[in-house]
This record gives structure tokens, C-alpha cells and sequence, in this order.
């Protein structure tokens, strides 16, 4: 039982893990494969005894993710008290860990673009430029030292308070209406959040031209009118469609790189 | 100059790996301008032309899943270039830019290719082969070694005019359609996840996101804050529905009310 249990060893495993969480970044589900491999040594760990479990485990983090790659580790801590408790006694539903992911990547990505791309970034570029005149080593290990240990701090300290609010958070729930009102809550926010995601990270530049002179207009430009971002809409429910179907992500991927590339071959990007 | 190109290739490509993963800073154009300096010998031209280029690629970092010009391929290229020339900051500040647009296309397709990575650790995840599915993780890094090598490598050793003459071998409608995957592929990921958060009665909700971020130009976390209290506020009432207690019950009778009146 207790040899099941994750420790701070597996948490400073994860720590180093999720140094390389995007090697593996892509456009289609991005830093799914990251989240997983950061955090397949715990769920080893956790699943010793059950490898149907550790494969749903696994399967299930292998699920579309991305957010500010310092705010994945409060997610990555939450998320594995979650798989913990699951592993435990089953008392958290699958989904329910998926959704919490969902809802907590959204607007952890927003806070840490702000801060850190947008604020604390070019704070400590700007004192590193200044003090580099003349070609001067110190601007550089300065902007490096000043940058970094919000960094660090911020990646070990979310991991392990992610980890232990995560915990306590599941113990104070774990009676079996509580979680399915948590899982119905969290999937409710997951899907507002997967609503502007599709409105604003997927694209599809129609730059066909209609019409001459005076009345020429992009395609975009009349889809516009009818509603803004109804392409990215359209494709991504047709997506959800197809997957529902029971198509293959395979297919569906290499269907709309095909699609790209016609696209952009008859003129229509 | 061939040793030079491959160390500055070489050089290149770690840094793009470290720009992705870590984010330590030292693919940014101060670190890796003095550490393209330091390859060739030259730590001070290095620092003072890297500390130029930082001012210029300030404003641009990657957000979200939108890819920005590449600063670090621009730096270390211009930066090569400044101190093998001999002609200094001027010219790093003309290539920079033209550069690092050109590395961006090469870091799109670099970020399209590992998606086959993807599916193949699906089919690792389902065998239950943990060691495979961590190799394909791996994989990526030799992608972007690969796809930063062949822009870095004969830039410095050719020049810059005969890297342009090979990217014009693809054919053009072949390098957009690329481009354009990039923004239809996360409609992959996104149709999966839906079919994840699968609670039919919960769907409209998703619109609801989508027409406060179309029509409202909400961000994320807007969205976010909203949907939080609108759970709450669900949560709320299916609670008052299971709870029979007298008092509970007249709590969420006066929300009701509450409701009413607000419309």
C-alpha cells in the first residue's frame, strides 16, 4: 500500500521531467505526449499491480493538451493526486481528471503568457540589454540569474502545491456525489474553454478572391459576414463528428493536411 | 569555415531545442548572441550584437499555439554572420529578421511532422510498449535537430542567398498548404477532447464559449471566470434538488427567486 504512494522523490522526477515536457510539441494534440512521459514514471508507480489501469491511465493523458510550459506543473501535481486516489480505491472517475485538465489549462496558459512572456521576460531582458553596453559579460549572466529563479521557483513550488492542494482536494470529495458533481462542473468549464479555443486558435485563412474591382472580396471576408470563425467551427464539430464515428485520429489527420494542401493548390488559401 | 558552420549548426539546434523545452532564456537573442560569440571567438561582438537583436525580437514570444518568427535561429545566424564578415551589427540587423521568418516556415513543419509521433505513441499507450511510447517523445528532438540543421549549416557555409534558391525547390502551393495545416490541425485535438467531456446535457455550453470569445472577444480566461460561476451556480441547484432538509430547500427556493428577478 504505502510503497504505491507518491513521494517527493517521483515529484522532483517529475520536475525534471517536465524540463523536457515538449520535445514532442505538435499541432494536433501539442504537449500531449510531454504531460505523459513527464508523468509516466509516477503513474508506473501508482498502477504496479494493475496494468489495465496504468494503459487506461496512460491513454487518457495522452489526450490534447497545452498551456504555459511553467503552469503545466501545478496541473501535472493536481492531476497526479487525482490518478493517485484512482489508483487507490477507484473513488475518482477518469473523466473527471480529464476535465480538471481541461479547466485548469486554459487560464493558467493566459496568466502565465502575461506574466511571464509579457511582463517578467522583458523586465529582465531589459536590465540584461542595459547592463550588456560595450559587450560587457555581466548582462547576460545577470538576465539569466534574475529570469531563472522565478522559473524554477515557480515550476517546483506549483508542482508540489498542485500536489498537495490536489490531495486534500480529493479526500474532501471523494464521497460519490460530490464527484459527479465536480466531473459534471469541470467538463461544464472544459467546454467553455474548448469553445474559445476553437475560436481562437484554430485558423483557416480563406484568401480566395470573389468578384472584381469594387465588389471583390475575400472568402473570408463573406464568412465573415455570416459569422466570424464559423470555418474553424464547422471543421472542428465535423472533426468531433468524424472521431464519434469511430474514424480513426490517424485518418481524420492526414484528411486535413490533404485538405491544406488542395487547399492551397487550387488557390483557396 | 566547415568546422565553423558545424558548430554554429550544432550550436543552432540545441538552443531551438532549449527555446522549446526548458525556457531558461538561452535561446533568446542576448544569450545566444554572446554564446555564438563564444563559439567563434569573439564574446564581445557577440554580447554587443546580441544585445542589439534583443531589443528588436522584444515583443515576440510564442503564445498559445501560435508560432512567432524564430529569434533564435535569426540571432545565431545574424550573429555568425556579424562576426565572420567582420562587418558587425549592421549587417546582423539586416538578416535577422529575413531569417528567422525564413526558420519559422521550417519550425511549422517541424511541429506538423511529430504529430506522426503522436499517433504512433497511441499505439505504444494501447500495446502497453511505455519504453516505445518514451522514444517517440524522443523523437522530436531529432526533428528539430534535423530541421534546424539544414537552414543553419548552409547558410554559414554557402551564404545566405543559396539556402533561399533551396527552399524554392518546394513547390509553393505545397509550403502554404503546410502552413495552413498548422492552423486547421488543432481542430484534431480539439474534436477528440470533445468527445472526451462527453455529457450530452452540458454541450451547448461549448457554443457558449465559442460565441463569448467570437462575438465578445473574451479571452481565455474570461470565459473561464464566467464558466466557473455558471458551474457554481448549477452546481448549486442540483444540490438543493438531492438535499431534501427543509431550510436547504428554502435557500435555494429565494436563489430561484433570485433568478427570476434578474431576468
Amino acid at each position: 500500500m504505502s510503497e504505491n504512494k507518491i513521494t517527493k522523490r517521483d515529484l522532483i522526477r517529475i520536475f525534471w521531467r517536465g524540463i523536457g515536457m515538449q520535445f514532442s510539441w505538435n499541432y494536433e494534440r501539442m504537449q500531449a505526449l510531454g504531460y505523459c512521459w513527464s508523468i509516466l514514471p509516477a503513474l508506473k508507480k501508482l498502477h504496479r499491480d494493475d496494468p489495465e489501469g496504468l494503459k487506461e491511465s496512460v491513454t487518457r493523458n495522452l489526450e490534447f493538451f497545452n498551456t504555459h510550459p511553467y503552469m503545466a506543473m501545478p496541473i501535472m501535481g493536481v492531476s497526479v493526486a487525482m490518478e493517485e486516489k484512482l489508483a487507490r480505491d477507484h473513488s475518482v472517475d477518469g473523466n473527471a481528471i480529464s476535465a480538471a485538465k481541461v479547466a485548469m489549462m486554459g487560464p493558467l496558459a493566459g496568466i502565465g503568457d502575461s506574466f511571464f512572456w509579457f511582463t517578467w521576460f522583458p523586465i529582465c531582458a531589459g536590465i540584461g540589454v542595459s547592463l550588456s553596453e560595450g559587450g560587457n559579460i555581466l548582462g547576460p549572466i545577470v538576465f539569466l540569474l534574475l529570469f531563472n529563479t522565478l522559473n524554477i521557483a515557480t515550476r517546483w513550488f506549483g508542482l508540489k502545491y498542485g500536489y498537495h492542494f490536489g490531495n486534500e482536494f480529493v479526500e474532501k470529495i471523494s464521497g460519490s456525489s460530490m464527484m459527479q458533481r465536480l466531473s459534471e462542473g469541470a467538463t461544464l468549464i472544459g467546454l467553455m474553454v474548448l469553445g474559445v479555443m476553437t475560436a481562437t486558435m484554430v485558423t483557416v485563412p480563406l484568401d480566395f478572391v470573389v468578384g472584381e474591382g469594387e465588389q471583390a472580396m475575400t472568402l473570408q471576408a463573406i464568412f465573415d459576414g455570416v459569422m466570424p470563425n464559423l470555418i474553424p467551427l464547422l471543421l472542428t464539430l465535423g472533426v468531433y463528428k468524424l472521431i464519434k464515428k469511430g474514424v480513426s485520429t490517424t485518418k481524420v489527420l492526414f484528411l486535413v493536411i490533404a485538405l491544406s494542401i488542395l487547399g492551397a493548390v487550387v488557390g483557396i488559401f | 569555415m566547415l568546422v565553423q558552420a558545424l558548430l554554429v549548426s550544432v550550436l543552432a539546434s540545441l538552443l531551438s531545442i532549449e527555446y522549446m523545452n526548458g525556457h531558461f532564456g538561452f535561446a533568446r537573442p542576448l544569450i545566444a548572441g554572446a554564446l555564438t560569440g563564444l563559439i567563434l571567438g569573439d564574446l564581445t561582438q557577440g554580447i554587443i550584437v546580441g544585445a542589439s537583436l534583443q531589443l528588436i525580437f522584444m515583443g515576440i514570444g510564442s503564445v498559445g499555439a501560435a508560432i512567432p518568427p524564430d529569434q533564435t535561429i535569426g540571432s545565431v545566424v545574424a550573429t555568425a554572420f556579424a562576426i565572420l564578415s567582420g562587418e558587425g551589427t549592421e549587417i546582423a540587423l539586416t538578416l535577422a529578421v529575413p531569417v528567422a521568418v525564413g526558420a519559422q516556415a521550417l519550425d511549422i513543419f517541424g511541429r506538423t511532422f511529430t504529430t506522426v509521433f503522436m499517433h504512433m505513441a497511441d499505439r505504444f499507450a494501447s500495446k502497453g510498449e511505455y519504453g516505445k511510447l518514451e522514444a517517440a517523445h524522443y523523437a522530436g528532438i531529432f526533428v528539430h535537430f534535423v530541421r534546424v540543421s539544414i537552414l543553419v549549416f548552409p547558410a554559414i557555409y554557402f551564404g545566405v542567398d543559396a539556402v533561399e534558391a533551396f527552399i524554392g525547390v518546394i513547390p509553393e502551393a505545397v509550403q502554404r498548404g503546410l502552413e495552413v495545416s498548422g492552423g486547421l490541425l488543432p481542430a484534431v485535438g480539439f474534436g477528440m477532447l470533445m468527445t472526451m467531456l462527453n455529457i450530452p446535457y452540458l454541450f451547448p455550453f461549448f457554443f457558449i464559449g465559442f460565441a463569448l470569445a467570437t462575438f465578445g472577444g473574451f479571452s481565455t480566461v474570461g470565459v473561464t471566470m464566467v464558466a466557473v460561476c455558471v458551474a457554481l451556480v448549477i452546481d448549486h441547484y442540483k444540490k438543493g434538488k438531492t438535499n431534501d432538509g427543509g431550510e436547504k430547500k428554502t435557500a435555494s427556493d429565494l436563489d430561484e427567486l433570485d433568478a427570476l428577478m434578474e431576468e
